[in-house]
């Protein structure tokens, strides 16, 4: 039977849900202590948070916890595999563009002065210097990191890799799913892809076993500032939210990781060249909703459809 | 008493000269010209009598690409990897664009109802 944990965390729903016998083990119960835990670490939004300290401290080498050293590697990655796309640098073109707080108390209309330090781009996470021997980063004047989607994909890994032992588990994190097998019965876990336009509802069935896949989009985070509309994906190359003609993208990877760093890419790119990335990727796979309802569909996405 | 006719001028001359070259000139044309003529219609028969060509060899016109606007900024995106070109892309209507079903058999199947899945991937 399956053995389901609504709880929330990192400013969203999270679900674990886990195959096993009548009784749920209890290591289930601490699945929302270790999401503590890592919100603690890598979370802007808390001023005494691992990640606001060092943020906070600029030219000189400060160590960091394994999680937030993982966390900070998967970053690099991520950056490497959407060629400069995805980005924890992005924080500063956060705050400009009015994301200043958790979601929850953000303001939806926001009047702001017009900034003197106007961003045209964010800084390359190169520019950060780190030792892997000592285990620190070093990050120069003016370079702030905020890890957002990249945590919650790294916690829902976690998860799942913690947990696997105890049978098929599957870790759902604000929309960032990690699977860690298919069913007992060898049946795929099925899962649903929400439809942007309708709420509630989903669209579409994935058929998924071990594997990731996430959701990115700007139909949920928007807010408007100065009467222009403003979303949470930032275009790393512009520092402003992403001028796309995409609502969503939802993304099959290997990793829950790889998924939720390739679908904010195709986000930022556009549904045409969003594809054509997918596509040029064989380990990826994919669904782009576009703002004119039409939906794209990756080559190989049908076998998981 | 009557006017003594004018004698002939310098311009009645002349075009005497220039028609009498014209003359001359189309005579001697179409002594050389005839003969190639002759062989230019044999060549078109012959040609005609050959067998069509493959229908393979399509003579396809050469385009020429369009100079860079003068001035105009280079694409500043990324560079992407490359790959082959996607061979598979279904265009559906969802709820957003007006219009509902769509073409793709699999859409919309029991998910509507929440029949089946255990969970949903949205943006958060």
């Amino acid at each position: 039977m399956l053995h389901r944990l609504p709880f929330r965390a990192m400013g969203g729903e999270m679900l674990v849900v886990m195959e096993g016998e009548n009784s749920a083990p209890s290591i289930i119960d601490e699945i929302p202590v270790w999401f503590e835990g890592w919100e603690q670490t890598l979370s802007r939004f808390r001023p005494n948070s691992e990640l606001s300290l060092l943020n906070q401290t600029f030219d000189q080498p400060v160590e960091v916890s394994d999680t937030l050293w993982d966390v900070f590697q998967y970053s690099l990655s991520a950056e490497i595999i959407t060629n400069g796309l995805v980005t924890p640098t992005v924080l500063d073109a956060m705050l400009e563009a009015g994301y200043d707080q958790s979601f929850d108390n953000l303001p939806r209309y926001q009047n702001k002065n017009e900034s003197s330090n106007f961003l045209t781009a964010t800084h390359p996470l190169s520019l950060v210097v780190w030792d892997e021997k000592s285990q620190t980063i070093c990050l120069p004047h003016g370079v702030h990191l905020d890890f957002g989607g990249v945590a919650k994909g790294w916690a829902a890994h976690q998860t799942v890799e913690r947990l696997k032992e105890f049978g098929s588990v599957l870790m759902n994190a604000a929309g960032d799913i990690a699977i860690s097998d298919s069913l007992a019965n060898g049946q795929p876990w099925q899962i649903g892809v929400k439809n942007p336009f309708v709420k509630e509802t989903d669209f579409e069935t994935l058929n998924l076993n071990r594997c990731g896949v996430a959701t990115s989009g700007k139909d949920r985070r928007h807010w408007k500032q100065n009467g222009l509309a403003r979303h949470h994906i930032i275009d790393p190359y512009t520092a402003q939210p992403a001028q796309t003609n995409v609502v969503t993208a939802t993304i099959v990877a290997p990793t829950v990781m790889e998924a939720e760093a390739a679908a904010k890419a195709v986000l930022i790119l556009g549904g045409e060249e969003g594809l054509k990335w997918i596509e040029a990727d064989p380990v990826l796979a994919g669904i782009i909703v576009l703002e004119n309802g039409h939906t794209f569909y990756s080559q190989r996405i049908f076998e998981y459809l | 008493m009557a006017n003594k006719p004018a004698s002939r001028n310098w311009n009645d001359i002349q075009l005497v000269i220039a028609t009498g070259s014209m003359a001359f000139s189309l005579i001697f044309w179409n002594m050389f010209a005839g003969p190639d003529r002759e062989a230019a219609i044999k060549r078109a028969q012959e040609q005609a009598a050959q067998p069509p060509m493959d229908p393979v060899q399509i003579v396809t016109p050469v385009v020429e690409t369009q100079p860079t606007a003068q001035g105009a900024a280079l694409p500043s995106g990324p560079i992407l990897l490359g790959g082959t070109a996607p061979q598979t892309q279904i265009i559906v209507q969802t709820g957003g664009g007006g219009g509902g079903g769509g073409n793709n058999s699999g859409a919309n199947t029991g998910a509507n109802t929440g029949g089946g899945t255990v969970t949903s991937t949205g943006s958060s």
